[in-house]
């Protein structure tokens, strides 16, 4: 009995430092390759001094942001203020718990997946006020208030757009959404729910880049107007802790998109080859998952290099009547065809 | 043949001359103290300071709509007010001179009829003590305002700045009052912009008042990147100072060094060597290029776009080279010479400017592409910050911003310089008035350069670039010269009055373009919200180092 809860709690233990590593991993990867990435874009060639091709960079950079000086602004609220960073933080890693990257390879599978991805994914707004309001600066309560009104515009379709599959599968668990992209038709072209599912692929893909907040949709730190938004006044490791739980919002959001519409692990050819393979199976499915991930992340990428900024008010009313339409349509679309 | 068509111009000129200066003289009588033609183009009238305000209210009638300038000048014995018009329609300039008396220097505001007149009476006030009755909000300009004295009066005495900040500090610790909230209405939000803010574009300020993100005021704040530059000039030789024009506007330094030689030419008399003049308007139109590239590329930065900055200062960078291989240097070039320049261009330099022209209009196809089909970009700047035409010319606004509003003034056309009358170009306008047309006015602008260069380089001739009629010694005449050019970003004129005796400049003006369309800019951009004034601001194309000189 005491054993039995021990191993639970050694189980849990253990998923958690898996996530937790999985993640600052690929963080520390992305800080790198978005540097890189769009360094090629504007035609230069970005960091290339630590280590070969500047991979070690994000090393480098970890170690200069823990060695300054951490300053507190005398007029902030010096509890909202230091509390911030932390919450921000953890609120990030707690949809990657509802996450799978492999058959299994979850850290919780609970019931309600989807559900509780939508639900603790918004709370990281929170965080965003608390560092606006605790900052007592006028950028960043300004960036703090941009954030707090495109989540709420954002939030919305994305949810809604997330429906149609729900209904598609019938549970709202992360496990079964894959399970059911397993297959394919003619043994080639893969059945996920970017075909069955397009126009919610496209909100989906677009509320998630708001909610990220990555250019376009870039407002709450647009540094050209609010010098860098509700982070203004950070500075070290709390600074750090703001960029690291940015991207892990980039991880997850683009882990995300391609559970619920690039079939997960599953690629056509290659699943049902290594599907009898033990262990050897397990690798192959995490491949293919961070493969497809670091598509999306690319993609991502590339928007970034691509467009300008959006305006405040463009943003509002792009997100409440442009996209909360197309997903309800979408939801209406999906219950008459599958009733039928 | 050119010099009889001038000559003709003279005769022309005068005739028509006479008719605005008897007119002036049949109306004020004994208050014109002088009234003469100084040569094609430009009017003198000198009058006692009482009597400017009917005098300008005259000419404005007249057709002067245009205030290009207002120095002051302190000659010891009295002072001077000089007041440069242009007149459009007439394509004329005068230049009135108002005497005022040294102990008591005060003369009307212009401000009811020109508003251009709100920051140049400011900085005169600022930098010379005098006080002009009547202005709306007389207090310094360039200079903090604890600062005791009136810098270019000729019995200044310098202190430390230290000693000048005394008292900065507690200035800044009292709050701006903001009158609370009446009924029903929102509680409005200081936000100071500036002066270390990623969109300033330098050291500018802006103290901007917000009714949440809607802009309710903007109260630009300059003078932090002052030098004293026009001091500065009245204690070098009238050679020292060319390397300091470079650094007024230091993104486009040879239209600087252009506006100060031609003053200076036009006072020693001197005629440029022809290859020279070529040159110079290669040179010019380059800098032009460079200048509305970089624009481009700040512009792209403050919306987010950072891969259009790198794209920019890539092609900018061809410029540098090729102003590297004329003058050694890649940004502050100093290269021309009251005369002519400082050598020839080096062998071989022709043919890399072919080249340049040949690549560059390939490279703005991308340009092109990736703003015009850029919805949001149209989006963003589509009618955001609409200035009116009327509104533009009352507030001096000269340039490619007076042109996005649709009005077809360029100082190369309508005041031809150098030898700009010889070449083919259309000046670009765009009729919309707002940051869209801004921007695509000094896209296009650059393609209108190119054919400049194009022209020039077919007829470039050979020979000197120097004159050999420049003393080794500047010592001009008595007399004074103002310089208008069309630079990149509007109007650039330097004043320069030499007192025949010194081998510096008595006193040196400089009327920037940006300082001028600076001043226009809360005027269009109050009453949109923080992401539109920060592109509004960027459309202004400002250079800090030439608005606080």
């Amino acid at each position: 009995m005491v054993n039995e809860m021990l191993l639970q709690v050694l189980q849990g233990l253990i998923a958690v430092v898996a996530v937790i590593l999985f993640l600052s991993l690929n963080v520390l990867f992305l800080t790198w390759m978005e540097r890189k990435v769009i360094a090629r874009i504007h035609v230069r060639y970005g960091p290339n001094r630590a280590g070969p091709y500047g991979l070690l960079q994000p090393i480098a950079d970890m170690l200069k942001l823990l060695t300054k000086e951490d300053i507190v602004p005398e007029r902030a609220d010096r509890l909202v203020y230091n509390l911030a960073p932390v919450v921000a933080f953890l609120f990030a890693l707690m949809p990657a718990a509802a996450i799978g990257i492999g058959s299994g390879l979850i850290a919780a599978d609970i019931g309600v997946g989807v559900l509780y991805i939508a639900a603790v994914a918004s709370l990281s707004t929170l965080a965003v006020l608390m560092a606006a309001w605790g900052s007592n600066n006028k950028y960043s309560l300004l960036g703090g208030m941009r954030t707090a009104a495109q989540s709420l515009s954002y939030e919305i379709p994305l949810v809604l757009s997330m429906i149609g599959i729900v209904a598609i599968v019938g549970s709202l668990s992360t496990q079964d959404i894959v399970a059911a992209q397993s297959q394919a038709w003619f043994g080639i072209i893969p059945k996920w729910f970017i075909f069955y599912q397009p126009l919610a692929f496209i909100v989906f893909f677009t509320a998630v880049v708001a909610e990220m907040g990555r250019i376009p949709f870039d407002l709450p730190e647009s540094e050209s107007e609010l010098v860098a938004g509700f982070h203004t006044e950070y500075s070290g490791m709390k600074f750090a802790m703001f960029m690291f739980a940015e991207y892990i919002h980039f991880v997850v959001g683009s882990a995300l998109v391609v559970t619920l519409f690039l079939g997960g692990w599953h690629l056509p050819v290659i699943s049902p080859l290594v599907a009898e393979l033990g262990w050897v199976k397990y690798l192959v499915q995490v491949a293919i998952f961070v493969a497809k991930m670091y598509l999306v992340i690319f993609v991502l990428m590339w928007v970034r290099g691509t467009l300008t900024r959006t305006k405040v008010d463009h943003v509002l009313s792009y997100g409440w009547k442009g996209l909360l339409p197309l997903a309800l349509a979408n939801v209406v679309i999906t219950g008459v065809v599958l009733s039928i | 043949m050119a010099e009889e068509k001038a000559q003709e111009e003279v005769e022309e000129q005068e005739e028509a001359k006479h008719e605005l200066l008897e007119e002036l003289r049949s109306s004020f009588g004994e208050k014109i103290l002088q009234a003469r033609l100084l040569r094609p183009r430009r009017l003198q009238v000198r009058i006692k300071g009482e009597d400017l305000y009917p005098v300008a209210e005259f000419l404005k009638g007249a057709g002067f709509d245009h205030l290009s300038c207002i120095s002051g000048v302190d000659y010891q014995e009295h002072m001077e007010a000089v007041y440069h018009l242009w007149s459009y329609s007439r394509r004329e300039l005068i230049q009135i001179n108002a005497e005022l008396p040294r102990d008591n220097p005060e003369i009307a505001s212009l401000v009811p009829l020109y508003r251009a007149a709100d920051w140049h009476e400011r900085e005169a006030y600022d930098m010379l003590g005098i006080v002009f009755k009547g202005h709306p909000n007389l207090k310094r300009m360039l200079l903090p305002e604890t600062f005791e004295g009136h810098p270019l009066r000729k019995d200044f005495k310098t202190q430390p700045m230290s000693w000048y900040l005394e008292g900065e500090a507690e200035m800044w610790e009292t709050p701006v009052e903001v009158s609370p909230p009446e009924d029903g209405e929102t509680e409005v939000m200081v936000l100071n912009i500036g002066p270390q803010h990623p969109s300033t574009h330098g050291v500018a300020r802006l103290v901007t008042t917000l009714s949440g993100e809607t802009v309710v005021k903007i109260e630009p704040v300059i003078g932090y990147l002052h030098r004293g530059v026009e001091k500065i000039a009245e204690m070098r030789t009238y050679q020292q100072f060319l390397p300091l024009t470079d650094r007024t506007d230091y993104i486009s330094s040879i239209t600087n060094n252009l506006a100060y030689v031609l003053a200076v030419e036009e006072l020693l008399g001197v005629r440029v060597p022809e290859r020279a003049e070529y040159l110079r308007v290669i040179l010019s139109e380059l800098q032009r290029i460079a200048n509305h590239l970089m624009f481009i590329a700040a512009f792209g930065a403050d919306l987010g776009a950072w891969t259009v900055m790198m794209y920019g200062f890539r092609e900018r960078e061809m410029v540098l080279d090729l102003m590297e291989q004329v003058s050694g240097q890649r940004l502050l070039y100093n290269f021309l010479r009251i005369g002519g320049l400082k050598e020839d261009v080096p062998p071989g330099w022709e043919d890399n400017l072919r080249n340049f022209l040949r690549v560059l209009p390939e490279r703005l196809a991308d340009y092109e592409t990736y703003f015009f089909n850029n919805e949001i970009f149209i989006k963003r700047c589509e009618g955001v910050g609409v200035l009116e035409p009327e509104l533009a010319i009352d507030l001096g606004v000269t340039g490619p911003m007076l042109r996005a509003s649709g009005v077809a003034r360029d100082v190369r056309r309508d005041d031809p310089y150098s030898i700009y009358d010889r070449f083919d170009f259309e000046v670009v306008t765009e009729e919309a008035g707002d940051t869209l047309a801004r921007f695509k006015v000094r896209f296009r602008e650059i393609f209108e350069s190119l054919r400049i260069i194009e022209q020039a380089l077919e007829d470039l001739p050979e020979g000197e670039v120097r004159s050999p009629d420049v003393p080794k010694v500047i010592r001009p005449p008595r007399g004074e010269a103002y310089s208008r050019i069309e630079a990149p970003k509007g109007e650039l004129a330097y004043y320069v009055v030499s007192d025949g005796k010194s081998t510096s400049p008595y006193r040196l003006k400089i009327r920037s373009p940006a300082f001028c369309n600076l001043s226009a800019f809360p005027h269009y951009a109050t009453g949109e919200i923080i992401p539109d004034m920060i592109v509004n601001f960027a459309s202004v194309d400002i250079v800090m180092g030439e608005i606080d000189r």
